[in-house]
This record gives structure tokens, C-alpha cells and sequence, in this order.
């Protein structure tokens, strides 16, 4: 038996259900205690809705298969999809459940669509800041028409991967990387520039330079040509994240580990894309690290770890981390450290990483956004406070500026300040 | 997570007004039939119903589970109070199949599974042989009780294996 056999799933009757058995029953029970009929005329409906409701049940398993994607920019996150069954069975009464991860919320209510081939539907949603998610598949119930009873429906199909970074991370990969191995050369990468290895000749534009002009292709073509060259290897990137708690709490400490996690991932894809080796190292009481690689599957790693990332309930020593990394990554690597630089210790974790081969450059979320969401009428108190924290954040990243070359990260969505960071000389420097 | 989608957010949507409006008025009627004082009636049906409203609009999935029993508790008590007729027992009827339309109106789906009447088919056939049954029959009789109680139950078992001949799966059997 190919299709008998498979169980189509517990019928459930749902509370609404319940309440309406117990109310009949009360009415019956009142009626007898009355001797008056007309409780039972009131009841009869009641008991039997359920039970009817009941009988409609598909007999066959049902199963439907979701497919969906995401779109929008920044912080808007626009999910469509559809549910098409899978199998043959009755796709009326199919009603499905999202499930909205945290720090999303809600920017509008949904659109859901029965049609003649499944249910289509739209999800508003908004990330508040950067982030990493998964939206988990969504929850499929048949109901009956009085929606008294409800039987769980297969859903297949992947979760649904969201990643919100700031879009000037992609251009992050401009930057020079120091190489640690002996062989830099082996791979190349896919970026083509204006130094390296001759790749091939096209026609002018207007952005290149007059180094970059063949002359002799030039004359022979009758119109102005220029070289293309293969950028080398780029080097090896190390992101550390600084998951240590803070002095602001756990819930700004977790939106902060959100931010650094979007915007390593979205470093690391971009070197990635470079065939550049990235490696990753999490800090809390102790590292947890992914060594150098380069790749799709390392690219898996990396999203698994940093969707992971959240901030430890210890705060290990800063002197561990540099010594920690050292066992793990070659001394010189170029480092990025994604760090609030919330308090006094984590500034601290820059010269001891110095010392043991790993200058980093600092990319610093800024937690001010998050403390200064001030409600729809800020008292002078509260603007106070802000200025006052501002303040100290300055105080804190001129301090953190002695040892290290320190972004500021206080526009969530925009990473325009790296960008320009690394077109300066000395940024360029500082990056590699 | 929060298991907030598929949903929207509640409200005193139209189609919930309409059916708390038609069970108003059926447990007022049942009242105002049934012999009890006008302002009873009224107040009663309207208190059950705005209680159920009040319960429903909220964004809590229990309250809107359970939102119904204030207005079931109101019918009840009009119907426990009415002198016993047939007119009243048939209003007291209808009001229990308002009832239902009104627990299956849940302001919070975005899809409409399917139109909820297609649901009172069997509740209302159920209450159809319970009046003629009370129309017809001689009263005061336990065994007239019971067997429309078995009829009922047998009309049930009926569209059930009917709706499994007619849902069957469409495996062939292994014989054929």
C-alpha cells in the first residue's frame, strides 16, 4: 500500500473546540437542573459543531513544499514565498504560521493569498540593525471551516538565510592584505587592477590611467586601448570579535554582537569573493576560532559561527586573547577587531594583540545608537546623558587610537567611514 | 521566536460586529419571547456580547479562544430563565449556529480557511430533527429524547463515511 499507509497526522481539536464541548455541556446539565428545554435547543449546536468539524478532516497526508527569497536594502527585509503542495490531497483550509527571529519586527501585517495552485505570501519585516538570521520554515495547519479542529501538514523545504550589512563592505576588499604563506602566488585572485600580471586588453575608459594605456595596440587598432592586469593573491584576513561582556548589559551587548557578527560576515564574504584565506576568532572567557581558509565551505563556517556569535557571561583576560591567537593564526596577519571598546578592558586587548604579532584595525560598533533611543519626548536629562556618553566614547576611541587605527561604527546601515578610511594613504597603511 | 505571522493584528473587524449583532439580538429575542422583563433581555444579550467583543479584540491568542463562554454564559442564562416554546427553542437554536459563525470569525487569520457556513451543515440538520422532533412527537417522552440523540449521532457517522468515500486517498488498492 503506497499512499494508505503514511499517517496523515493527529487531529487536534483546539481550545476554542474544548470550550465549546464544556459550555454544551454546562447548558445541558442546566437545562435538567431546570427542567427547561430551550438551554438544550442552545446546546445542541454547540456539541455537534465540533463534531462535525471533525469528520471534514483530510484522510490523505498532505505536504507542501515553500519556496521563498528575500529582498530589500538596509534595514528593509521583504520576504516573499509560496506553499505549493507537494503531493495529491485536498489544499483547501491550509492555513500557515510564520515565525519572525528576533531582532526583526514587524513593519506591516502580512499578505497571505490562497490561489489555485497554492498560497502565496509577503512578510514586512525590518531589522532594527545589522544582523544574521535564519527564519525557520513556516508551520502549516489544515482547519475546518468553523476552525474547531487542526491537523499538522508537512512542510518542506530550506530555512530562509537573511544577512543585513551595511553594502560599503563589499568594497572592503580594495584593501591590501599582508600574505603569511611562502607561496603567495599559488592562487589568484579574481579581482583585475591596474598592477600584477598582464591579463588581457579592452578598450579605454575613462577611469584608467595613462600607465594603463598600450600604445602599440593603440596604433595598431586605430582607437584607444589598455591592459588588464590580475591582482596577486591578496593575503590573509583575520576578524576577531570581542564577545566579552560589558558594563552596559546583556541585552545592548547581544545588539552589539548582532552588528559585529552582519559586519564580519559581510567583511569576510567580500575578501572571500577575493579568494583571499579569512579566519575567524571569537572571544569571550576563551577563543573559539576557524582557521585560515578560503572558499564556499569555508564561507558555511564562517556563517555558522558568526550566527552563533553571542556575548559570553564571562569576560576572560585580555592578554588570553593574544596569546590564544597566536596558537591558532600565523603572527603578522592582517587583523580586523570587531569591538565596541565599551569599557577600559577592552581597549586594553589592543597592545597586548600588538605585542604578539596581530596590530589590529579596529572596526568599532558604536553602542550610543542603542542607549540613545530616547522615547517620543527625551527630558533635558536624557539629552544630557547622551552628550555625556558621546563624550566618553570619543575620550575612549582617541585613547584607543595610540594603538590601533579605530573606525567608528555609529550609522548601522552605512559603512561609509571605512570606505573612506581605507581611499586615505594612511588608512591604507594602517590595513596593511 | 515569536509566532506572530500568518496573522494580523486583531481588531473589531466587520464580519465579528456582524455575527455579535445577529446573537444580540437572537438572545434578546429569546428573552423578550421567552417572557422575561424587556431590560433584562437586553442587558443580559448586550453584556454577553460586548464582553465577548471586548475579549476577542485583544491581542491575546487565550482571550480569543476562550472569548466566546461570556456570550454562551449570557444565552445560556436567558435561555435557563424563558418559558420553554418552540418558537424559543428554535431561536435558542439559532442563536447556538450564530454562535458558532461567531467562533469561527478570528480577526487574527489572514486566510479564510472556508466560507464557515459550509461547517453548520451537520449542526444545523442536528437541530432541524431536534425541533421537528419536539414539533411532532409526543412530550414528555425519554425514549423520543434518545432516539433523536441516536439519529443525530447516526446522521453524523453517515456524512462522515460519506466525506471518507468521497476524500478517499487515490491509491489504488493493490488487488486492482
Amino acid at each position: 500500500m503506497s499512499g494508505g499507509s503514511a499517517d496523515p497526522g493527529p487531529l487536534k481539536f483546539r481550545p476554542r473546540a474544548v470550550a465549546l464541548f464544556g459550555a454544551a455541556g454546562a447548558l445541558a446539565v442546566l437545562a435538567l437542573a431546570t427542567h427547561n428545554a430551550v438551554p438544550l435547543f442552545l446546546a445542541l449546536p454547540l456539541l455537534l459543531g465540533p463534531a462535525a468539524a471533525a469528520t471534514g478532516a483530510p484522510r490523505v497526508p498532505l505536504s507542501f513544499r515553500v519556496t521563498w527569497s528575500s529582498e530589500g536594502s538596509r534595514g528593509e527585509v521583504e520576504i516573499t514565498g509560496r506553499l505549493t503542495p507537494s503531493a495529491a490531497g485536498p489544499s483547501a483550509g491550509v492555513v500557515p504560521t510564520f515565525y519572525r527571529p528576533e531582532p526583526l519586527i514587524d513593519r506591516a501585517p502580512p499578505e497571505v493569498r490562497s490561489e489555485a495552485e497554492g498560497i502565496a505570501f509577503r512578510l514586512h519585516w525590518s531589522a532594527p540593525y545589522p544582523c544574521l538570521v535564519s527564519v525557520a520554515r513556516p508551520m502549516l495547519h489544515w482547519r475546518d471551516p468553523l476552525g474547531l479542529v487542526e491537523r499538522p501538514v508537512r512542510v518542506e523545504g530550506d530555512a530562509l538565510r537573511l544577512q543585513r550589512f551595511p553594502p560599503e563592505l563589499a568594497r572592503a576588499s580594495r584593501a591590501p592584505l599582508r600574505r603569511t604563506t611562502p607561496l603567495p602566488g599559488e592562487v589568484r585572485a579574481r579581482q583585475l587592477g591596474g598592477a600584477g600580471e598582464f591579463f588581457a586588453i579592452r578598450p579605454l575608459a575613462p577611469s584608467d590611467t595613462l600607465r594603463q594605456v598600450n600604445w602599440r595596440a593603440t596604433a595598431r587598432a586605430g582607437r584607444m586601448l589598455a591592459n588588464d592586469f590580475r591582482v596577486e593573491r591578496t593575503g590573509d584576513l583575520l576578524i576577531v570579535l570581542d564577545l566579552r561582556p560589558t558594563s552596559l548589559g546583556s541585552e545592548i551587548d547581544a545588539r552589539l554582537a548582532s552588528v559585529a557578527a552582519a559586519g564580519a560576515y559581510g567583511l569576510a564574504q567580500s575578501f572571500l569573493d577575493q579568494k583571499a584565506r579569512v579566519g575567524l576568532a571569537l572571544y569571550t572567557d576563551f577563543v573559539e576560532s576557524i582557521p585560515l581558509a578560503s572558499g564556499r565551505r569555508q564561507r558555511y563556517r564562517l556563517l555558522r559561527a558568526l550566527q552563533a556569535a553571542t556575548p559570553g557571561e564571562t569576560a576572560g583576560p585580555s592578554e588570553r586573547l593574544a596569546v590564544s591567537l597566536r596558537r591558532y593564526f600565523p603572527p603578522g596577519v592582517t587583523t580586523v577587531l570587531f569591538s565596541a571598546l565599551a569599557d577600559d578592558e577592552s581597549t586594553l586587548v589592543l597592545p597586548h594583540m600588538r605585542r604578539r604579532g596581530f596590530p589590529a584595525f579596529v572596526l568599532s560598533p558604536s553602542p550610543v545608537p542603542l542607549l540613545g533611543q530616547l522615547g517620543p519626548r527625551p527630558t533635558e536629562d536624557d539629552e544630557r546623558a547622551l552628550r555625556l556618553l558621546r563624550l566618553v566614547r570619543r575620550r575612549r576611541i582617541a585613547e584607543a587610537w595610540s594603538e590601533a587605527a579605530v573606525v567608528e561604527w555609529d550609522d548601522y546601515w552605512s559603512l561609509s567611514s571605512l570606505a573612506s578610511f581605507f581611499a586615505r594613504p594612511a588608512g591604507r597603511r594602517a590595513a596593511s | 521566536m515569536n509566532p506572530v505571522l500568518g496573522r494580523v493584528f486583531p481588531g473589531l473587524e466587520g464580519r465579528s460586529l456582524r455575527a455579535a449583532a445577529v446573537v444580540t439580538v437572537l438572545g434578546g429575542l429569546v428573552g423578550v419571547i421567552g417572557g422575561e422583563s424587556v431590560v433584562l433581555a437586553l442587558v443580559l444579550a448586550l453584556a454577553g456580547s460586548l464582553a465577548t467583543l471586548s475579549l476577542r479584540g485583544r491581542p491575546n491568542p487565550l482571550a480569543e479562544e476562550y472569548g466566546l463562554l461570556p456570550a454562551i454564559a449570557a444565552l445560556g442564562a436567558l435561555a435557563a430563565l424563558a418559558t420553554p416554546s418552540l418558537l424559543v427553542g428554535l431561536l435558542a437554536g439559532v442563536a447556538g449556529l450564530g454562535l458558532l459563525l461567531w467562533n469561527a470569525e478570528s480577526a487574527r487569520d489572514t486566510v479564510r480557511t472556508a466560507e464557515p457556513v459550509e461547517g453548520l451543515l451537520i449542526p444545523g440538520l442536528g437541530l432541524a430533527i431536534a425541533l421537528l422532533t419536539a414539533l411532532s412527537l409526543p412530550t414528555a417522552s425519554a425514549a423520543v429524547g434518545a432516539a433523536a440523540f441516536a439519529v443525530v449521532v447516526a446522521l453524523a457517522l453517515v456524512v462522515w463515511a460519506l466525506q471518507g468515500a468521497l476524500t478517499a486517498d487515490p491509491y489504488a488498492a493493490k488487488a486492482l
